[in-house]
């Protein structure tokens, strides 16, 4: 199944604002776009959820090794606009303490300075 | 007693959005508010996750059947499969500090409803049992 990823890079970051709900049918897909492009050297990455309004632990998982391999390449992911109800999922599981996130896709282009 | 509202579905992921625009439906009729329809809505999709990757062993084209009973104190969702049972013995809750890729799944149902119960007593599979109180009424799930 495919989910509508707009990727634009820039100066600062790259930013992916998948459109749609990330769950199982879709996890697999966003796992291997952001991966792809951290091996393509974009290891900075900002990812605008603003158009999810659902997630599931397969949507998470698939951003959690986002994280942890642009970690792993001296980069990192910062997500921005989430949705309330995505983001209580996110303090549910602690992963809001855990990854960088910021209310818009601006404050999180700013944080990389 | 017929339930209030059921669905089959297959055990392939392209059928989650239909699981989800039915329940979402069916639990708004219901008068749930709509951060807990949400949430709930998370807990069973969570639940078909499991029987597609675990009962199923990521096989589609299985059976897997939904229904919703609700009375004025709370809601009951059951999530039937047919493939292999659910052994409690091999679960493990994940460890959240060490932001896991995986294993998020039954710990994200026990923190969403209020209750929790799994049948494997029966010839194939397992039916799970979710209970959400109507809002004003919650408890801590209890693990399976």
């Amino acid at each position: 199944m495919a989910i509508d990823i707009d990727v634009t890079a820039g100066p600062r970051a790259t930013v992916v604002a998948p459109k749609g709900d990330l769950d199982m049918a879709v996890a697999d897909e966003l796992r291997r776009t952001l991966t792809a492009l951290i091996d393509g050297k974009q290891t900075r990455l900002v990812i605008d959820l603003a158009h999810v309004l659902y997630i599931d632990s397969s949507g998470l998982g698939a951003l959690v090794a986002a994280m942890k391999h642009a970690r792993g390449a001296g980069g990192d992911i910062r997500l921005c606009a989430l949705q309330p109800d995505v983001h209580a999922i996110f303090e549910m599981t602690r992963l809001a303490k855990i990854m960088d996130i910021h209310p818009s896709r601006p404050e999180a282009l700013a944080a990389w300075g | 007693m017929a339930p209030l509202a059921s669905l089959s579905m297959t055990s392939d992921p392209e059928q989650l959005a239909r699981m989800r625009a039915w329940l979402w439906t069916a639990l708004v009729g219901q008068g749930l508010a709509l951060d807990e329809c949400a949430k709930l809505l998370l807990a069973v999709g969570e639940l078909c996750n499991n029987a597609i990757k675990h009962a199923y062993d990521g096989q589609g084209g299985q059976p897997i059947r939904l229904s919703l009973d609700a009375d004025p104190a709370r809601l009951t969702v059951e999530v039937e499969d047919w493939g292999r049972p659910f052994d409690a013995s091999q679960y493990r809750a994940p460890d959240l500090d060490a932001a896991p890729e995986h294993g998020l799944g039954l710990f994200l149902v026990k923190s969403i409803v209020d209750e929790i119960a799994f049948d494997v007593a029966r010839e194939a599979g397992t039916r799970w049992t979710l209970v959400k109180y109507r809002s004003g009424d919650s408890h801590d799930a209890s693990p399976p």
